[in-house]
């Protein structure tokens, strides 16, 4: 076997590991978060995302019934929302983009404290679109606020 | 153009495959374990009275093919172990007992797709609060990262470091100020 036979063959191995089906999706409150008193977000756009994820957070979010606007991280005027919103995503190739990872977390805006957080990771066999992967980790923080809200009211 | 052969001596063979997919996938599918990541030190400035019980929030678990992640259960078994081994308080509760409640919610773990030595960082927010008057005495959001060789070995080398560093700054905290 030749070096280019075991270049391919060890490409094939990492290929075949982060093309599998693994695929993940949490979302958490914090301890004393209260997310009954959040109603408007504001979504902090990584100034490298090309691919407009700030606006599909956004849209997710007024889709939920919420007021959301998205922006740079330090706008002109100071922002007025109960939550900021920042994402990290990853993107990866198969046959075509796709995105990889997402993470979700609302911060205090007061005190940049973090008030809640979620998670997708999808590889190529379960991916899903931008959209939807926004969809799956918003759903998951709400569900979990909701679950915790209802702990609360017991 | 052809890519030079190796040389007939070190032609690898099959043996040099499995080890070759043994490192790619050794860091994968297995979770990142508690005792790896207690600290073996630490950096304490006095120790508190009192018993501290200790909530985890979104951690993950490592399902098959994942990267290695830090389980809620995981990281309290950590945070409890490190606790006491520290001494920053003399006791961990559990159930709803405790004077103290330290709360971390595991906000982002940034880990890279494949590595042999691989750099994850790990941000998290901690709180401290009287469990009787409920009032939050101090918070933080402290980020940590570790570079080591395997994915697992660097992801509990972020949760220990950031256990480490969220133990010292409690440790210098006056709370015989709060009650």
């Amino acid at each position: 076997m030749n070096a280019k036979s075991l270049l391919v063959v060890l490409a094939a191995c990492a290929i075949a590991l982060i093309s599998g089906c693994a695929n993940r999706a949490t979302g958490s409150i914090a301890a004393d978060a209260d997310m009954s008193k959040v109603r408007t977000f504001y979504v902090v756009k990584i100034p490298a995302d090309e691919r407009g994820v700030d606006l599909l957070i956004r849209d997710n979010l007024i889709k939920r019934g919420f007021q959301a606007t998205a922006g740079p991280e330090a706008p002109a005027t100071p922002v007025q929302a109960d939550a900021v919103v920042t994402y990290a995503d990853k993107w990866m190739w198969d046959m075509t983009m796709y995105m990889l990872e997402l993470t979700i977390t609302m911060k205090n805006p007061a005190d940049n404290f973090p008030l809640a957080t979620g998670n997708s990771y999808h590889t190529s066999l379960t991916r899903k679109s931008p959209a939807e992967m926004v969809d799956e980790v918003l759903g998951n923080i709400f569900a979990d606020a909701n679950r915790k809200q209802g702990q609360d009211r017991k | 153009m052809t890519a030079a052969p190796w040389p007939r001596a070190r032609r690898p063979g099959p043996g040099y495959l499995l080890p070759g997919c043994i490192a790619l996938l050794g860091g994968c599918a297995m979770a990142a374990g508690d005792t790896a990541m207690v600290p073996a030190s630490f950096d304490i400035a006095r120790r508190h009275p009192g018993t501290v019980r200790v909530e985890v929030v979104g951690g993950s678990d490592t399902g098959a093919l994942d990267k290695p992640r830090i389980s809620d259960a995981a990281f309290t078994r950590a945070l409890a172990a490190s606790v006491l081994r520290s001494g920053v308080f003399p006791e961990v509760a559990h159930g709803t007992r405790g004077d103290w409640v330290l709360s971390v919610i595991l906000v982002r773990l940034d880990q890279p797709v494949v590595a042999i030595t691989a750099t994850v960082r790990l941000e998290a927010g901690w709180a401290l609060k009287r469990s009787d008057a409920g009032s939050t005495v101090w918070k933080a959001v402290i980020e940590s990262r570790a570079t080591e060789t395997g994915l697992g070995a660097a992801t509990e080398g972020a949760a220990r470091n950031n256990i480490a560093e969220g133990l010292a700054r409690i440790s210098r905290l006056d709370l015989s100020m709060q009650k």
